[in-house]
């Protein structure tokens, strides 16, 4: 039903980074180097797509950190075979990002 | 910035857009006070830019601005927003409706209720309504009723005027020197030193339209040379802004001394009546220094002394008539029950709401309407000119009429297509039934409001006088179906 989505770069690299384990938008910026304005939206478009998921952590983790709850996002079954495909598409993608350590949700 | 970016977002995506983003800078606002670093406050406020890119691609994302666009033009507030915007385009477009404000405005004359033009009546063509010079020179004798009398050339002329290497053509009517004086104008350019009358050879005086218009409101106009229709003239004046005479079509008034006129030349007159002199009386008087002077009894119904402001805006009344009679026709519409326009009974609230809507959209339409046909229509007989005839008076007036029954006729049909609880037009029109089978089923279309309120039901052919238009009002069993809308 899904017709392969052809990725550009950009979001290539954020799928990536998700993958990696920065689920958050302000990590993905800050591991990317990518600007909210490119970011953002193009989360957006990447759940419009199906390719990720947003959710929202729970109060109980949130209040222990003592912050408001966060959004995260995750990739799909879909958003992991676009990002094989992507992979394969521009081979240095892998080596861009880092494993999150304790970052990862 | 969080808080102005989250107005671009539209309201339903709204509260969740703004929790995501405060609770991500609250995150990095903290991560910031540990580090202790005043770079990274900067990058907080560079970061809360984006934000606006963001809230942009909510708002600009194409399923939902295709939504949103449907959904808006929908509404009552679309109508009402278009209507007005169309007024303002009007109003922009005429020059702020220059006709209009001198025909509702106090006149820029002195003393306005006392001028008056005079003419002779009993006539069908505007054109015999001027009266022969020889009749001004002894009405000006006439000190008894008359303050002032002034004549001026009764068909304005299309001439060549140059001034400073600028040239346009303007009409230009011929006038008597006391004019300005019988107006109790004041000039809004003037020579310091005015000219007299016997050393004044094709002086002018430009309108306040002319001089901005076609000679770009030159503040040094008066010391240009000067050309009409190739010969010299000297440009002495410029009119103050809402001055026409005798029409607005007239943009130069050519001087000249008093009995310049051949005696026998056909004009127009203005004056100015002496206080406490009625148009009566006037007429009364005037009349019989006529019969005085030509020596044979001349009937007073012959001449008529009309006020000047009521010459203005005399199409006014003839503009209200022909609406009179359209509101007429359209309230005995609604009353007869051949347009079922009621709203559903929710209240007091709802019904004001309902007739509000149709009162300012009808009026609206009204006023862009009027503002049209004054503005951009051939003028309705205002003086004495000799250009312009009753046919020419009465088109603006059929104009009128028919733009009237139309704008009556398309607002009930707009509010007859529209929601009677949410005012939104109704969507969805689906045919019913077989054509031509009226005898045997029910056939017409089907129109539905989008918020599940109720449906509309328009018979394809009326077989009795009530509203063919029946309105069903759906209960909240429905709201489920047109959930998520």
């Amino acid at each position: 039903m899904h017709s392969p989505v052809k990725l550009s770069h950009t979001s290539a690299l954020i799928l990536q980074t998700i993958s990696q384990g920065y689920c958050y938008g302000f990590d993905v910026m800050d591991v990317t180097g990518l600007p909210s304005g490119t970011v953002y939206p193009a989360l957006r478009r990447l759940e419009r797509d199906e390719l990720v998921q947003s959710k929202w952590e729970s109060e109980a983790l949130a209040e222990g950190q003592d912050r408001p709850p966060r959004k995260y996002y995750r990739l799909t079954r879909l958003g992991n075979g676009t990002l094989a495909g992507a992979v394969k598409r521009y081979p240095l993608l892998e080596q861009l990002t880092p494993e999150a350590k304790t970052r990862s949700r | 910035m969080l808080h102005v970016a989250s107005w671009i977002v539209p309201r339903r995506a709204r509260a969740e857009w703004r929790k995501e983003w405060e609770a991500e800078l609250a995150c990095a606002w903290q991560m910031a006070h540990q580090e202790s670093s005043s770079s990274r406050n900067r990058g907080l406020r560079s970061r809360c830019c984006g934000a606006f890119l963001d809230a942009a691609w909510y708002r600009l994302n194409r399923e939902d601005l295709l939504r949103t666009r449907e959904h808006w033009a929908r509404t009552p507030a679309f109508v009402l927003y278009a209507l007005i915007t169309m007024l303002l385009l009007l109003v922009s477009g005429s020059g702020y409706l220059p006709r209009m404000r001198s025909i509702l405005m106090a006149p820029p004359y002195g003393a306005p209720e006392r001028m008056v033009t005079i003419s002779r009546t009993g006539v069908i063509d505007s054109a015999d309504w001027v009266v022969p010079y020889s009749w001004v020179t002894i009405w000006r004798r006439q000190r008894q009723v008359l303050e002032g009398v002034a004549a001026y050339s009764a068909q304005p002329q299309e001439s060549l005027v140059g001034i400073g290497g600028q040239r346009s053509k303007i009409g230009l009517v011929q006038v008597e020197t006391n004019l300005l004086q019988v107006f109790g104008v004041k000039l809004l350019l003037s020579r310091a030193f005015p000219l007299s009358p016997a050393s004044c050879h094709n002086c002018l005086v430009l309108s306040y339209q002319a001089w901005r218009h076609d000679f770009a409101a030159d503040p040094n106009i008066l010391q240009k040379k000067a050309t009409i229709n190739g010969q010299d003239a000297t440009v002495i004046g410029v009119l103050p802004e809402r001055f026409w005479f005798p029409t607005d079509d007239v943009g130069v008034l050519l001087w000249g001394e008093e009995n310049s006129f051949s005696a026998d030349k056909p004009v127009g007159v203005v004056a100015r009546l002496r206080p406490g002199v009625t148009e009566r009386q006037a007429e009364s008087n005037l009349a019989r220094s006529i019969s005085n002077s030509i020596g044979e009894p001349f009937s007073e119904s012959a001449i008529q002394v009309w006020p000047l402001q009521e010459r203005v805006r005399q199409p006014l009344t003839s503009y209200g008539l022909a609406l009179c009679v359209s509101l007429l026709v359209m309230t005995t519409l609604l009353w007869s029950g051949r347009m079922n326009l009621l709203p559903q009974r929710r209240g007091a609230g709802a019904a004001c709401r309902w007739w509000t809507f149709f009162a300012s959209k009808t009026a609206l339409l009204l006023l862009i309407l009027l503002a049209a046909v004054v503005e951009f229509t051939p003028e309705p007989y205002i003086f004495p000119s000799g250009r312009t005839t009753l046919i020419v008076e009465s088109g603006s007036l059929w104009i009128f009429s028919v733009g009237c029954v139309f704008v009556l006729w398309w607002s009930l049909m707009d509010q007859q297509r529209r929601c009677r609880a949410c005012l939104e037009k109704l969507a969805l029109p689906a045919q019913i039934g077989r054509s031509g089978c009226l005898l045997l089923s029910w056939a017409g279309t089907e129109l539905v409001c989008a918020q599940g309120h109720g449906l509309l039901h328009i018979t394809e052919t009326d077989v009795c006088w009530l509203d063919p238009a029946q309105w069903t009002q759906l209960d909240e069993s429905w709201e489920p179906l047109f959930a998520g809308k």
